[in-house]
């Protein structure tokens, strides 16, 4: 598929997977790519992005065997942002599949 | 190529990289260096070797030159507090109306800014010159002249007024003529201030649209990449 359509919803992609539980880069990455045929750049980008809008807070965590982790927590702005995000994309969607699973009209 | 041969591990990858960073901000380079190095650490235990996440991240210096365009638009974007429509609803929601109310950076800031992104998006991607250079060429002119214009009434309204009030005490001229003319003077005046307060107006927001362009642009070019 377009990979411009990915590359828009990538961003909403990461902000659903950390609004669950806080997350470093890596996992990140590795939970969209598995799914989305992205550039495994792109995503810490975007993660720096969303911390500079003050929609992340970072914070580092010990790691067993080399240097700490940086996590991502979501902030309030970033979880109203998100749950926005996701209201939208969910009325899109439904409106989309109203329209392909739309029965044939006819006669009108 | 060349850069395969010279860039054959994680360290020489990193050292490389930022040696092609040094436009950026010490606390930026650190952090993108940082989240490189956590980036290839995580994969090498994820048993990836090397090579293959080397292989995958591509020529480190055009991955520098896509982190300069990438941090140059986003410093563009915050320059304008448009960052996207984030910022806005992130205003919003904390009810800090002063986040919104706040005025913004100078024109100048904007402007500069504006002008970082425009040549980091160049350099990225030289093939891009004409879909961005053509227009911002038009653009450039137009805002020129129009600036041109409005500086050159101001003078004559100004100079209009220097010349009749110094000339007032000398020849005896009728006062009708006196007045009309330093209120026609008076009138340019306020014509071109008000004229010029339009222009850093139009100039901010044409510099902002042409940020939300280069960011689109950017997107589009790292796109081709990917």
């Amino acid at each position: 598929m377009n990979t411009q359509f990915h590359k828009g919803v990538v961003e909403m992609c990461v902000l659903a997977l950390v609004a669950k539980q806080d997350c470093y880069g890596y996992e990140l990455v590795n939970a969209i790519s598995t799914q989305i045929p992205i550039s495994e750049g792109t995503i810490y980008p975007i993660l720096r992005r969303l911390t500079q809008e003050g929609h992340f807070e970072t914070y580092l965590v010990e790691s067993s065997g080399g240097p700490p982790r940086k996590y991502y927590r979501m902030t309030k702005s970033g979880r109203t942002f998100t749950n926005r995000l996701i209201e939208e994309w969910t009325s899109f969607t439904t409106s989309v599949d109203n329209i392909i699973n739309a029965p044939k009209r006819r006669g009108v | 190529m060349s850069w395969k041969s010279r860039v054959t591990d994680r360290a020489a990858y990193i050292n490389e990289l930022r040696s092609y960073l040094t436009k950026l901000s010490e606390g930026e380079r650190a952090d993108i260096l940082r989240d490189q190095e956590e980036f290839f650490r995580e994969a090498v235990l994820s048993g990836r070797t090397e090579a293959d996440v080397i292989g995958s991240l591509g020529d480190p210096k055009q991955l520098a030159k896509s982190l300069i365009a990438e941090s140059a638009v986003a410093a563009s974007e915050s320059a304008f507090r448009l960052g996207s429509p984030t910022d806005q609803t992130a205003g919003r929601a904390v009810g800090s109306e002063s986040v919104e109310s706040q005025p913004s950076t100078s024109l100048r800031t904007q402007v500069n800014a504006t002008l970082r992104a425009f040549v980091a998006i160049i350099t990225l991607a030289p093939f891009n010159l004409i879909f961005v250079l053509g227009p911002f060429i038009g653009l450039m002119a137009c805002l020129f002249s129009a600036w041109l214009v409005g500086g050159v009434i101001l003078l004559c309204g100004l100079l209009a007024i220097f010349f009749i009030t110094t000339e007032m005490t000398g020849i005896g001229a009728s006062v009708w003529a006196h007045t009309s003319s330093a209120l026609l003077g008076l009138g340019l005046t306020c014509f071109a201030v008000s004229f010029l307060a339009l222009m850093t107006f139009t100039t901010s927001k044409i510099a902002q649209l042409t940020v939300r362009y280069l960011r689109w642009n950017l997107e589009l070019i790292s796109d081709r990449k990917g």
